[in-house]
């Protein structure tokens, strides 16, 4: 899968804001937010093909955390990014 | 550390970036009042936030700073498409205009998401003005359009709660002498060294560094002598003379500034910037401790006036009818000329001569066209 173009990260305080603000977007109002660690995987992965695997892997390589929690995690995550529409098949 | 104190404290943490050196318990509710009186509150939500959990306000007026936050970045990103369309369809045309104040001066903030401003300012001087109005108008999104032909210096193109404003000036000047000045200073700064930088990923032209330092000073000026100054634009001023620390041509700068006798203004300006927001005195041209006083009075007419706040509450009290309005208002120039005396006196005679002269001039002109304004519209 890949991210959506037009998205751009910004920081807010202690939060990462996803705001969709490229003139080809076409619901500029679409704002998903996001913590410090989520906002750190989406810039890993922002314009490049990725998978399950390839979240995972850089969680476990910049955190302290188990495999299993980590898949757990990313799972709850990659749902949040497509309710959210910002990644693509 | 009383709530000015340590707005200041929360204030110069917020623009340099850097942490809060507070250590009594912040007085919440009293530090966003003088936040929001000086249009600074996003700022402060910001450094809020990040502070440690026994120094933050209560979970209720934290998630109030986070939704003012939101609100902010949402319109930034708003006016910024609105800017790149308005700024593309007038390229198509061969009009290549100047972005001033607001979106400009984010860009000199930590973050420039936190910057509050209103509108869009777009100068494309005399000539290019009206063809620019005609190309504007067909923004999509846009509802309502005028200018006044006798002394507007800006087209205004609205979009509900924000507006573009295209200049055919930069600021309005009615004393002639001092118009021939200032026009030679924009065509210095806005025409023959204005500058293509990158912005938030898109080409766009902006003022040379010596005007741009100018005309924050000077904008704050005016609002100062009309609608009110607050620290935001204090702000925007240091943020600006510290990236170009350096880089300003201090004797062009100087020139311009004596030309329109403002050199006093300027340091009585400085001496604030540099005592409340913390620019190095190094860092501020002409900086002169001498004028501590006379800053110190300047301090406690801005602390009171806040952001755009002396207009609000003239026009919240103007009355409606003719004479009364002309009379609330020589009742205001009265009051606002006394308190000039007090922090700037050669200003204050210098600014109500030039009311005397004009001021009369503009009612007699109300009273031959009935108080109604001249709009075109076509």
């Amino acid at each position: 899968m890949r991210t959506k173009k037009g998205y751009t990260l910004r920081p807010l305080g202690t939060e990462y804001i996803l705001v969709a603000e490229g003139l080809d977007v076409a619901d500029s109002t679409r704002m998903v937010s996001m913590n410090s660690t989520a906002a750190f995987l989406w810039m890993e992965v922002e314009g490049k093909e990725f998978d399950t695997q390839i979240l995972v892997d850089l969680l476990m390589d910049n955190w302290e955390i188990s495999r299993e929690t980590a898949a757990k995690d990313i799972d709850v995550l990659l749902k949040s990014w497509k309710k959210a529409d910002v990644v693509e098949e | 550390m009383n709530a000015e104190k340590q707005y200041f404290a929360l204030l110069q943490s917020a623009i340099w970036n850097k942490p809060v050196a507070i250590n009594d318990a912040i007085d919440w509710q009293a530090v966003m009042r003088l936040a929001e009186h000086h249009a600074t509150i996003t700022l402060l939500c910001d450094v809020a936030s990040k502070m440690p959990a026994d120094q933050q306000p209560d979970a209720e007026m934290l998630d109030w700073m986070k939704n003012q936050m939101r609100a902010n970045l949402f319109f930034h990103i708003r006016l910024k498409q609105t800017l790149l369309q308005a700024v593309k369809m007038l390229r198509d045309n061969g009009i290549e205009p100047v972005l001033l104040k607001g979106f400009s001066l984010a860009q000199y903030y930590p973050n420039p998401n936190l910057r509050q401003f209103g509108d869009i300012d777009l100068f494309v001087g005399l000539e290019k003005f009206h063809e620019a109005c005609a190309v504007l108008r067909a923004l999509p999104g846009s509802y309502n359009w005028g200018v006044i032909l006798d002394s507007g210096r800006h087209f205004n193109i609205e979009f509900g709660d924000y507006s573009i404003e295209i200049h055919r000036v930069s600021s309005e000047i009615e004393d002639e002498e001092a118009y021939a000045v200032y026009m030679e200073i924009e065509r210095q700064g806005l025409f023959v060294h204005s500058r293509e930088v990158e912005l938030e990923g898109a080409k766009l032209r902006i003022p040379s560094q010596e005007f741009m330092a100018f005309f924050t000073f000077y904008h704050s000026w005016h609002h100062f002598l009309t609608t009110g100054t607050g620290w935001r634009q204090l702000c925007d001023l240091a943020l600006v003379l510290h990236a170009y620390h350096g880089q300003i041509n201090t004797e062009q700068l100087r020139h311009d500034l004596d030309a329109l006798h403002l050199m006093q203004p300027w340091q009585t300006f400085g001496y604030l910037i540099v005592h409340q927001l913390g620019l190095p005195e190094t860092e501020m041209p002409f900086y002169n401790s001498k004028t501590r006083r006379k800053a110190s009075r300047l301090y406690d007419y801005i602390m009171e006036e806040g952001d755009f706040k002396r207009n609000q509450r003239f026009k919240s009290k103007r009355p409606k009818t003719f004479f009364f309005r002309k009379l609330h208002t020589f009742v205001c120039i009265n009051i606002d000329f006394w308190r000039m005396v007090w922090v700037f006196p050669e200003v204050a005679f210098m600014e109500l001569r030039s009311l005397t002269r004009h001021g009369f001039a503009r009612t007699n002109n109300e009273i031959l066209t009935s108080g109604k304004k001249i709009y075109e519209k076509n």
